[in-house]
């Protein structure tokens, strides 16, 4: 019998490690010496000494079913994981090509308005100026579909991102776009596209989770920022803070930012934005029509 | 060579079979899975020292698979699960980690 040690029961380590096989093996080791000296008593019987034999059978049978359905359930798991994940970018996808097919159909049924209104208003003197009104109004407010020469601002991700110090330095996030956006209409631009979507009053250029949206569409990189402008939007866009605080950035960071001039961009058109709960004040004097060039 | 058999017989029924474990006992398998593993381990070592016994064996085994079990759910129970289960881990990873090297010692004399 190993002498104990009297403080044996304090020390956790040194017990975990001098006795990491069970004591009772040892003890039942002793006993067995004891009794085999001892010839008084016989070796235990045949019956009893097959039966616990079995039971060690089926105790170690238990401990290879209990690794193989951990095993089974760990791997289950992780299929599953993959399959909802699976699942749910295929939801993904169909929600988006629906949408997509939606919002054609939305532009489809909007050009057939207009063009129903503008049959109706060429009918008679009175609606063919309004018809000039409204393109007009259309062309400022940005649901008209336009082109002129102007210049691309692209906007990209620093492509390379091995210095662990300036890697998220290099990402263009949406106040970027914004402050690209504000710097182009400072400098004279009147219509301006993000990546294909127009910006009106109404537009809102923010950040969900990673990506960027405009009007609440999410882009992908690069940014395009499509301008229609006086000749010298190029010069006029460098020469702002924002100018040349990103090609500062592009020199130091990476970051990708080009300007370059275009002498035809064509900008689509917006939607039309509703105006539901806002109305003109009952006390403002009633609108004078605009003067026909 | 029976307990090997007797294991690998248990290993491809449970890939047969492979029982759904309750959900109410799933974060407790892991930790069996542990003690389970440790008792395997002791036996192999006893078997080795020459002092392997039947019934220790089936007591421990059965014994320790509970008491592992059973100390988590009372952790869960206080609010401590996680942390106790990480003890037990730790304790009985000793204890596999030294009855493997003492194999080692057994089946390589080195």
């Amino acid at each position: 019998m190993s002498s104990r040690r009297a403080d044996a029961s304090m020390s956790l380590l040194i017990d975990l490690t001098t006795h990491a096989i069970d004591e009772g093996y040892e003890r039942a080791a002793a006993r067995r010496k004891e009794t085999s000296s001892d010839l008084a008593v016989a070796p235990s019987p045949r019956r009893s000494r097959r039966v616990t034999a079995m039971a060690v059978g089926v105790v170690l049978a238990l401990a290879g079913a209990l690794f193989a359905t951990s095993w089974v359930a760990t791997h289950r798991n992780a299929d599953a994981a993959k399959r909802a994940r699976k699942d749910l970018v295929n939801q993904i996808h169909t929600q988006t090509a629906q949408g997509d097919q939606l919002q054609q159909q939305l532009d489809d049924l909007r050009a057939k308005v207009a063009a129903a209104r503008d049959a109706a208003l060429a009918a008679s003197g009175k609606g063919s100026t309004l018809q000039r009104e409204i393109a007009e109004l259309e062309l400022v407010a940005g649901t008209q579909a336009v082109e002129g020469s102007g210049v691309e601002v692209t906007l990209d991700n620093a492509k390379d991102t091995s210095n662990p110090d300036t890697a998220s330095l290099g990402v263009i996030y949406d106040r970027d776009i914004q402050a690209v956006v504000d710097a182009l209409f400072a400098s004279g631009a009147e219509a301006i596209a993000v990546n294909g979507e127009r910006l009106t009053t109404r537009t809102a250029i923010r950040e969900a989770g990673d990506a960027i949206l405009v009007d609440y569409r999410p882009l992908a990189p690069p940014y395009h920022v499509d301008a229609i402008g006086p000749p010298d939007l190029k010069a006029a866009f460098l020469k702002t803070q924002t100018g040349t605080l990103y090609e500062n950035w592009r020199q130091v960071y990476g970051l990708g930012f080009s300007v370059d001039s275009r002498v035809r961009l064509t900008l689509p058109s917006a939607a039309e934005p509703v105006v539901r709960y806002a109305a003109p004040l009952p006390a403002a004097p009633s609108a004078q029509p605009l003067e026909s060039p | 060579m029976i307990a090997a058999l007797a294991l690998a017989i248990g290993v491809v029924l449970g890939v047969i079979f492979h029982p759904t474990v309750p959900v109410g006992l799933q974060p407790y398998l892991p930790i069996a899975v542990v003690a389970a593993l440790d008792a395997v381990f002791g036996a192999l070592r006893a078997m080795l020292d020459g002092i392997f016994d039947d019934k220790v064996f089936v007591v421990s085994f059965i014994a320790n698979v509970l008491v592992a079990a059973l100390i988590v759910f009372l952790g869960d129970q206080l609010g401590v699960g996680s942390q106790l289960s990480t003890g037990v881990v730790v304790v009985l990873g000793i204890r596999i980690f030294s009855n493997a090297a003492a194999i080692r010692r057994h089946l390589f004399r080195a």
